[in-house]
C-alpha cells in the first residue's frame, strides 16, 4: 500500500527536518523563487525588524537604494542619522507597520490620495508629521515646515518607487489607527508621540486578511502601473517576528499577536503562491519556532537577538549569495554591532504606557 | 611670560598688529606659528612639540613661524598658548562650504535654486554643525593641547564677517535664502554655543568678539576687514584682539589659574608607577581641582584604586598564573603574572565578551574593568567571563558607577551622549542582575580612595575558592557581597 507521504524529501517531515536538525536553523528552509542580482536596486520598508535586513544587505554589498540620504553624511554620526530617520530604510518614511500604511504612502506619492490631519502637535508644542512622527524627535517649528519636509520626502519616495528593482517589505502589524471619517491611517496612535487622542475622531482598526491582501496587491499594481518602461520590480515579503508591544483590541496581547501574525503570514504566503513576482522569505519561521525561543529572543521575549538576526540573514545569503563571495560569518562586523542594536521602533514607546493601564 | 600664538590665516591680523605694536605684549615673550587654512590650526602634538598635519599644508600659503625656533619648541616651555581662529563654517563670498549647502532651513525662506533642496530642521542642523566643528583640525588640536599642556589656553573665535557680505550676491546665504540674516544669526549662535561648550570642557578661556556691537550686528565694519573674501580681518581688528589677549594674560598673572594650584592640591604619588606628574584627563577634565591622569603611566583615578586591590592580595596568587585582561588595563600588574593575554576591542586579539572564543576553565585570572557597560547583553557576558575561569581562579571586574548609585539604570541602547554605554550600574547589580551567574561563587567588593584625587571607587572580586575568599573577607576595604554556606563546599568543577 502507498500514500502521498512516502518517499518525500527529508525536509518534508518534522522529525528529520526539525526535531533532528543539528543546526539552529533547519536546512533547506528557503528556496529563492528568483535571483536578486547584485546590481538590482533594492528598496526596503516595513516594521522595525526590516531595519536589520536593510543594514545587513548594505553591509554585504547589495545595491541598497537610499533615495533620501542624510545631509552631510561625512560629518554626521550614523547613530544621529538613524535618530532622525535617515540611513534606516530606503527613504525617510520611518516604520511602515501595515500594508494599508504602505498603500497610502504610494497613493499619496503618486497623487492619488491626500491624507487628512497629518500635522500633530507634541507636548513640546512643536509640530510632527503624523505619518512618520519619529523622524524628527523634537518635531518641527511650524505646520508649514512639516508640509515642506513632507513634500520633499514624497518626491524622494516617488523616485525610489520608480527606480527600485526589488522591494523588500516586512509586514509588521494588522492593528492601526485611522482617521474615522477620512480614512487616513497613522503609524502610531494619536497621543503616543504627538497629537491628542479623541475617540470621536480616531478609530482603532484591525485589518482582516482580505484587507491586507487587497492592500498589498493594490500597492503592487500601483507600482507596476507607474513603470512605463516595462522594467517591473519584484517583491520580497517577510513577516516581522517581533510581537506586539501592546494591543488596542480587547484580546490578550499574546492572542492579539498570534492573530495579527497569522494573518500577515497567511497573506504573504498566499501572495507568494499566486504571483510569480512575489516571493516570501521565512524570517518569521526562523525566529518564531520551538527551538528559537532562548536563542533568538532577548529577555523581554520581544526583541530579536543579534544571533537571531544573524540566523535570518545567514539563510537569506545562502540563496542570495554575497557580492564578495565571503561566508555569512563575515557579516558580524564588530564596529557595526552597536548600530544594529540601535533599532528605532515607535511601538516600543508603548511600553512606557504599560504601567499606566487604562490611562492610555 | 612665554606666549605662543598657534593659528591659521585669521591670526595673521594679530601677527601684523603685534609687529606694529609689540608694546601691547610688553610683558611677554611672543612666538607665532601660523598655518593658513580655514578650519583652525592643523597641529598634532608629538613628543611635546607641535607638528603640522601635512595634508593641511597649503603650498601656496606656507606656514609662518617666528622666531624660527618656535617650530621645535616644547609646548611645556610656554606659559600660555593662544589658539585661533576656531569655528569656521561660512566660506564668505569666495569659498563654498558643504555644510552650509547640505540642506535648507525652511524658517529662513529658502530660494529655489541650484543648491540642495533637502529640508533640515534646526535641531538636526545643530547636530550637523556640531559634528562638523568637532572634526575640524582646530578643535581637535584644542583637545589634544589640553591633554598635554597644563598652562593657560586662550581661544580666539573665528571673526565675524565683513558687512559687505550682506549684499554680496556670491555669499552662500544670499544665494540660498530670502532671509539670509536670519540664517546667519542662527549659524553664528550655533558656533558661539559650540565654542563655549568646547572651551569649558577644555578649560580654555574663550575671548569675546573684540567689540560687542560686532556680535550684535552679526558683522564687522567693512573698513577693518579685507575685501578679498569678507572673512580676513585687517590689523586694526588684530590689534583689538591682541589687547584682549594681553589683558586676559595679565588677569591670569594676577590670579593664578588652577594650573599653578595643582601641585599643592595633590596629596600622593601614583600608586602604579610612583610618578608625581599629573595632567588633565580627556577633554581637560579635572577632579577636585586636580589633574587626574598620571603623566607617566596614563592611569586615572579608578586604575590607581584597583591597583591597590591587587597590592592587597598575596603575591603567590599571581605568580605562574595565566591572565586574560580586556584592554591594556593600567591597574593590572601584568608583570606579576606568569602569562598575560590582552583582548583589544577591534584589535588583533578581539574577543567578543558575549561569546568568548576560549574553552571552559581556561584562565586563572580574568580582569574586566569598565567594559560591561558597553556590552548589549552584560548578563551573558558575565556568564562567559565566569565560564572561562579555572576552579580556584579569580574574576576581577568593575563598571561605572556603583560607588555613586544604589540602583542600576539600564536604558537598553548605546547612548552616544553617555559614552555609548548601555547602562550605569548600581550597588544592586551583583545581587540582582548577576545573581544567577554568581550561583556557587563568592563575591567581595574592594573600595578605596585614589590617593591623588581623593576620589573613591569600587571593584569586585569573584572566586569559587573558599580559601581565597576567607583570606580577604576580613581585611579592611573588602566587603562580602555573596557568601556561600557557613561551611563552604569545595567548588564544583563545571557547575556552569
Amino acid at each position: 500500500m502507498t500514500n502521498p507521504y512516502i518517499g518525500l524529501p527529508p525536509e518534508n517531515y518534522w522529525r528529520t527536518a526539525v526535531a533532528q536538525s543539528t543546526t539552529p536553523v533547519p536546512k533547506k528552509l528557503y528556496s529563492k523563487k528568483w535571483e536578486i542580482k547584485h546590481d538590482d536596486k533594492i528598496a526596503t520598508a516595513g516594521s522595525c525588524f526590516a531595519q536589520h535586513i536593510g543594514q545587513r544587505l548594505k553591509q554585504s554589498g547589495f545595491s541598497l537604494l537610499d533615495a533620501e540620504p542624510a545631509p552631510a553624511p561625512h560629518v554626521l554620526d550614523v547613530n544621529v542619522q538613524k535618530r532622525f530617520g535617515y540611513s534606516t530604510y530606503s527613504a525617510r518614511y520611518g516604520n511602515i507597520y501595515t500594508t494599508r500604511q504602505l498603500l497610502q504612502l504610494a497613493r499619496e506619492t503618486f497623487g492619488e490620495f491626500i491624507p487628512h490631519d497629518i500635522v500633530w502637535q507634541g507636548q513640546n508644542c512643536n509640530y510632527y508629521d503624523a505619518l512618520r512622527p519619529n523622524v524628527e524627535p523634537d518635531g518641527l517649528e511650524s505646520p508649514e515646515e512639516v508640509a515642506a519636509h513632507r513634500k520633499y520626502h514624497l518626491s524622494r519616495v516617488r523616485e525610489l518607487f520608480e527606480r527600485m528593482d526589488v522591494f523588500i517589505f516586512t509586514m509588521g502589524l494588522t492593528e492601526a489607527w485611522e482617521h474615522g471619517s477620512k480614512g487616513t491611517v497613522y503609524p502610531t496612535a494619536p497621543g503616543v508621540i504627538a497629537g491628542e487622542y479623541n475617540p470621536q475622531e480616531y478609530i482603532f482598526k484591525n485589518y482582516t486578511a482580505d484587507e491586507v491582501y487587497a492592500d498589498f496587491l493594490a500597492f503592487r499594481n500601483l507600482i507596476l502601473k507607474t513603470r512605463a518602461n516595462g522594467n517591473m520590480p519584484k517583491f520580497l515579503l517577510t513577516v516581522s517576528p517581533v510581537p506586539l508591544t501592546a494591543t488596542a483590541s480587547d484580546k490578550h496581547v499574546l492572542v492579539a499577536t498570534m492573530h495579527s501574525k497569522s494573518i500577515l503570514r497567511a497573506v504573504a504566503g498566499t501572495l507568494a503562491n499566486l504571483f510569480p513576482d512575489i516571493d516570501y522569505f521565512p524570517s518569521f519561521e526562523i525566529i518564531c519556532n520551538p527551538w528559537g525561543h532562548e536563542l533568538f529572543y532577548e529577555k523581554n521575549l520581544r526583541s530579536v537577538t543579534k544571533q537571531g538576526v544573524d540566523a535570518v540573514m545567514c539563510e537569506f545569503f545562502k540563496e542570495h549569495a554575497l557580492k564578495n563571495g565571503a561566508p555569512p560569518q563575515s557579516l558580524k562586523l564588530a564596529s557595526q554591532e552597536m548600530i544594529e542594536d540601535n533599532v528605532i521602533c515607535e511601538e516600543a514607546i508603548l511600553e512606557a504606557f504599560a504601567d499606566e493601564g487604562g490611562k492610555r | 611670560m612665554k606666549v605662543l600664538f598657534a593659528g591659521n590665516s585669521q591670526m595673521s591680523c594679530i601677527k601684523l598688529a603685534f609687529d606694529a605694536f609689540p608694546e601691547v605684549m610688553k610683558d611677554s615673550c611672543v612666538s607665532f606659528y601660523i598655518v593658513p587654512g580655514g578650519q583652525g590650526p592643523p597641529f598634532i602634538i608629538e613628543n611635546k612639540k607641535l607638528k603640522i598635519i601635512s595634508r593641511h599644508v597649503n603650498i601656496k600659503f606656507p606656514p609662518r613661524v617666528t622666531p624660527e625656533t618656535a617650530k621645535d619648541a616644547q609646548i611645556d616651555s610656554y606659559d600660555a598658548i593662544i589658539v585661533g581662529a576656531l569655528g569656521h563654517y561660512d566660506g564668505g563670498f569666495c569659498f563654498g562650504n558643504p555644510v552650509l549647502h547640505c540642506g535648507i532651513l525652511q524658517k529662513y525662506l529658502p530660494k529655489h535654486n541650484e543648491h540642495s533642496n533637502t529640508p533640515i530642521s534646526t535641531v538636526l542642523y545643530k547636530e550637523i554643525l556640531y559634528a562638523y566643528f568637532s572634526k575640524q583640525p582646530g578643535f581637535i588640536f584644542l583637545r589634544a593641547l589640553r591633554e598635554s599642556f597644563t598652562g593657560v589656553i586662550i581661544v580666539h573665535p573665528f571673526p565675524v564677517p565683513s558687512e559687505v557680505m550682506k549684499t554680496h550676491p556670491e555669499w552662500a546665504l544670499n544665494k540660498m535664502y530670502n532671509d539670509p540674516l536670519g540664517a546667519h544669526a542662527f549659524f553664528m549662535q550655533l558656533r558661539d554655543d559650540f565654542l563655549e561648550k568646547e572651551c569649558r570642557a577644555n578649560e580654555a578661556i574663550l575671548l569675546p568678539y573684540p567689540r560687542p556691537d560686532y556680535r550684535k550686528n552679526l558683522f564687522a565694519p567693512a573698513d577693518i576687514m579685507h575685501s578679498s573674501d569678507g572673512l580676513h580681518p585687517k590689523p586694526e581688528y588684530g590689534l583689538m584682539v591682541l589687547r584682549q589677549i594681553a589683558e586676559t594674560l595679565a588677569a591670569c598673572d594676577r590670579t593664578p589659574v588652577a594650573v599653578s594650584t595643582y601641585e599643592t592640591a595633590r596629596r600622593e604619588a601614583c600608586t602604579i608607577c610612583g610618578s608625581t606628574s599629573f595632567k588633565s584627563a580627556w577633554n581637560g577634565r579635572l577632579n577636585n581641582g586636580v589633574p587626574p591622569r598620571c603623566a607617566q603611566c596614563l592611569s586615572c583615578e579608578r586604575h590607581r584604586v584597583f591597583r591597590r586591590a591587587f597590592d592587597d592580595m598575596p603575591p603567590a596568587w599571581f605568580s605562574d598564573k595565566n591572565l586574560l585582561q580586556f584592554f591594556n588595563d593600567p591597574s593590572v600588574p601584568a608583570e606579576r603574572f606568569g602569562k598575560t593575554e590582552t583582548s583589544i576591542f577591534n584589535g588583533t586579539n578581539h574577543l567578543d565578551l558575549q561569546a568568548i572564543d576560549r574553552p571552559d576553565a581556561f584562565y586563572d585570572w580574568v580582569v574586566c574593568n569598565y567594559v560591561l557597560e558597553l556590552v548589549a547583553d552584560d548578563q551573558k557576558a558575565m556568564r562567559e567571563l565566569l565560564r572561562i575561569i579555572r576552579p580556584g581562579g579569580v574574576l576581577l571586574f568593575s563598571y561605572p558607577s556603583p560607588i555613586y548609585r544604589e540602583k542600576t539604570n539600564d536604558w537598553g541602547y548605546p547612548d552616544e551622549n553617555r559614552a555609548h554605554h548601555y547602562r550605569t550600574y548600581g550597588r544592586d547589580a551583583i545581587a540582582t542582575r548577576f545573581a544567577d551567574a554568581f550561583a556557587g561563587w563568592y563575591v567581595l567588593s574592594y573600595q578605596n580612595d585614589d590617593p591623588v584625587t581623593n576620589t573613591p571607587d569600587i571593584c569586585y572580586f569573584a572566586t569559587r575558592d573558599p580559601l581565597k575568599f576567607a583570606e580577604l573577607r576580613d581585611r579592611q576595604n573588602w566587603e562580602v557581597i555573596i557568601s556561600q554556606d557557613s561551611t563552604p563546599q569545595a567548588p564544583a568543577s563545571d557547575h556552569l
